[in-house]
């Protein structure tokens, strides 16, 4: 498995030599659906502020198993707020799972401070639906070329409800790196991970995500007001996993 | 004028003579196995004419009864001891009615109505002793260490020793005893390295004790504080059938030699333990089943757990494949399991060799089930700690992974299941690689569907299960049974932490060095739900 990671690294390394604009490359990965926690500071998510678009997306985040996830999302901005409302169905063998979310973001300045409800509800096969409502808030700064983030995420379907991740994103010149650090009490994990975007050209962007599981790769093709988004794990436990989405912005 | 001095002398060497060792409490039925031994010190003969024994009911001189006076010419010799017991005891050199009784009481030993010695046990204030009473010594001998020790306080000069010496010394001066001998695995299902540990301690009455300790190939020169234990390994490849292998320690000073003998059994026993009950329901009693490969009568099998084997007894013949049940109480498992007539359930013979079920949380081993068979070999042995048996009701099951020739042991998967087949033995996977079951399992206590198997056939080297959840990230690793041909796992639907994890969907993802280095990687989905 060191082979696709170390070939990654190395193409991460080959972005900071490349220039131009800012994409979002990582299909897998959705804002507001938070059953995918590690979302949050992922590209054009929690780093980035929320922009105005409908997005349509389908996963199967274990490549042959029988799981499968499709995503709405709805995002407005206008000057100092904004809005999301996403949703995401699940069906992963004998359970379903529905995930509904609201975000808010408040802007001041260079701050932003985001809010966000779900509320999930899981059905296993031959037993009653359990519903978890859970809470996410992020505070985010923009110094320069350089965002950072703090998110904190209470999730009342866990014993140990608590966890929170740290990220840091800067931007130049068509590239963009990215590093979280994430810390989860219910599973007692610290991790970190590290992304880079880098747009090829004027339509198309290439990403490398990398953390301690897996390495993901994406491509995005963008012709306004339309973008496509693919994606796929070369490693780790989700080797072959893929998504796609396709994103309208006004 | 001229006898007076001689005459003192002589009494002053008879009141030399002591109460060196009493058991007045044999193991079990009293019977006739009760005596007293008597013990010269002095490096003179002493004549004991005269010389009386009185057994003092409660210590009071008032409820005085004599059970021995010596016959004249009796003499004593020097360092010598005297048995005085009942007709069971074979060394006795006389025999007589004792009739001792468990105390507080007291024996006197006194020559013309005078005491030259007396020992009280039962109570530390019995009364008719010197100082304060011995300790007390049920199914075991008081005696003296070392032999003639004489502080006018019983307390100090008497203790219970670790096996009846009458007529010999009480304890030498080096004196190592082998307390565990101790094969990993108990035994094989097919020939290969055993591990074999023998314990001794050191139990002679000097402060410091050294001697030469050997098992089999093994020798180790130890020096020893007196209490001490040391060890002995030594790992040894035997080929199929029984075998007994050979215990020493020696030592020259002052001379000391004891040879035991330990014997394991390599290949497959006819009977094997498959299900031990150890931390049963209020209403159940404790129970261990076996399954015999071929008709065999258990009547001189023996059945143990960290401590006495206790033998089963007539009654339990168990037929070729067929179950028999052992049980505390016996008429209590057929209730409460409703076992079907047919299954033999006795309680052995020697009694229930209690199991404990050790602290909460501790991984530490809480005891062991031992079978023995007629010639006492070990021929199955199960080891388990408090964190292997889980809830209330819940047995221990043999699974059909073998590794390092033993077999493995889990949670049962369900109810437990005396006298019949149970779901870990009868669990095949229909994968022929890596299969989970069931789908959805149901870790609610509930007895149904509480644990996911996970079973990985030919899982080459150091297959790692893992349990994660839906987006990949790890919930746990997993601990289970790896043998060479196959790998078992059970998932009780907790992280880490041991906290129960949310329903929903979780990735069974198990992971195995191939040949070559290689790594092979299997996946499943499953769902957890809890009613």
């Amino acid at each position: 498995m060191t082979g696709p990671r170390t070939g990654f690294v190395v193409l991460g390394l080959l972005t900071t030599l490349a220039t131009t604009g800012t994409g979002r490359a990582d299909p897998l990965v959705r804002s507001a659906p938070g059953r995918d926690d590690t979302s949050a500071l992922r590209p054009g998510r929690w780093t980035a502020p929320l922009t105005t678009a409908l997005e349509f997306g389908s996963a199967r985040p274990w490549a042959e198993l029988p799981v499968r996830t499709d995503w709405v999302d709805l995002r407005w901005a206008g000057g100092a707020v904004a809005f999301a409302l996403a949703g995401a169905r699940t069906t992963a063998g004998s359970v379903h799972e529905t995930d509904l979310a609201v975000d808010v973001e408040l802007r001041s300045g260079a701050s932003a401070l985001r809010v966000q409800a779900g509320r999930r509800e899981i059905t296993v096969d031959g037993f009653d639906p359990r519903t978890a409502i859970r809470a996410r808030g992020a505070l985010r700064h923009r110094l320069g070329p350089v965002r950072a983030v703090g998110v904190i995420e209470r999730d009342p379907g866990r014993v140990r409800r608590w966890s929170w991740a740290l990220g840091i994103e800067a931007e130049h010149a068509g590239l963009r790196l990215r590093l979280d650090h994430r810390a989860r009490r219910h599973t007692d994990t610290r991790d970190w991970s590290i992304a880079a975007v880098l747009e090829v050209a004027g339509p198309l962007d290439l990403s490398v995500d990398l953390d301690p599981d897996r390495t993901t790769w994406g491509l995005a093709v963008r012709s306004r007001p339309w973008g496509l988004r693919v994606g796929r794990v070369v490693d780790g436990p989700r080797e072959g996993a893929v998504a796609v989405a396709v994103e309208w912005r006004p | 004028m001229v006898v007076l001095p001689c005459a003192v002398v002589l009494a002053a060497t008879v009141s030399a003579v002591v109460l060196n060792e009493i058991l007045y409490d044999p193991p079990g039925p009293d019977g006739d196995s009760e005596y007293v031994e008597l013990f010269n010190p002095t490096d003179r003969p002493v004549p004991l004419d005269g010389v009386e024994l009185w057994f003092l009911n409660a210590g009071e001189a008032a409820d005085a009864k004599r059970v021995w006076s010596a016959a004249a010419g009796t003499v004593l010799a020097a360092g010598g001891f005297r048995v005085i017991g009942e007709e069971a005891v074979a060394e006795a050199d006389e025999t007589t009615r004792l009739d001792l009784q468990n105390g507080p009481d007291a024996l006197e030993l006194r020559r013309d109505g005078q005491r030259l010695d007396a020992v009280a046990w039962g109570e530390e204030a019995a009364a008719g002793g010197e100082g304060r009473a011995a300790v007390d010594a049920s199914g075991a001998p008081l005696g003296r260490v070392p032999d003639g020790r004489d502080t006018d306080d019983n307390a100090i000069d008497l203790v219970v020793l670790p096996r009846p010496t009458p007529g010999g010394a009480n304890l030498p001066a080096v004196w190592f005893d082998p307390i565990s001998t101790d094969w990993d695995p108990a035994w094989r299902a097919d020939p290969g390295p055993l591990h074999w540990t023998v314990r001794w301690v050191a139990r002679g009455w000097t402060d410091t004790q050294e001697a030469l300790l050997r098992a089999d190939t093994a020798e180790r020169a130890v020096r020893a504080d007196r209490g001490d234990t040391v060890v002995v390994a030594v790992t040894l490849s035997l080929g199929a059938g029984p075998h007994a292998r050979t215990v020493e320690a020696a030592a020259s000073d002052p001379a000391f030699a004891r040879i035991d003998t330990s014997r394991v059994w390599v290949g497959p026993a006819p009977v094997r333990l498959t299900e031990v009950q150890a931390r049963p329901r209020s209403d159940e009693p404790e129970w261990v089943e076996l399954i015999a490969d071929e008709a065999t009568d258990l009547a001189d099998w023996r059945l143990a757990d960290d401590g006495r084997a206790r033998r089963i007894g007539e009654g339990a013949v168990a037929a070729a494949g067929e179950r028999l049940v052992l049980a505390a109480d016996p008429a209590a498992l057929v209730r409460v399991h409703e076992i079907d007539p047919s299954v033999v359930v006795v309680r052995p013979e020697e009694g229930w060799p209690t199991l404990n079920d050790g602290r909460s949380g501790d991984p530490s081993p809480a005891d062991e089930v031992r079978l023995l068979d007629a010639r006492g070999r070990v021929v199955d042995r199960v080891v388990y700690a408090r964190t292997d048996l889980g809830s209330r009701g819940e047995s221990l099951q043999r699974t059909s992974v073998v590794a390092g020739g033993r077999f493995r042991w889990m949670r049962a998967a369900g109810p437990p299941t005396p006298g019949g087949s149970h779901p870990l033995e009868s669990f095949r996977p229909e994968d022929p690689v890596l299969t989970v079951g069931p789908d959805p399992f149901s870790p609610d206590g509930d007895a149904r569907d509480d644990l996911l198997q996970i079973v990985l056939e030919a899982p080459g080297e150091e297959p790692v299960a893992e349990i994660r959840d839906l987006w990949g990230e790890r919930v746990l690793v997993l601990e289970g049974a790896v043998g060479p041909g196959r790998a078992h796992w059970q998932w009780d639907g907790t992280d880490a932490e041991g906290d129960p994890v949310p329903v929903g969907a979780y990735v069974v993802y198990v992971r195995a060095d191939a040949a070559r280095g290689a790594e092979r990687a299997w996946r499943r989905i499953v769902g957890l739900g809890r009613r």
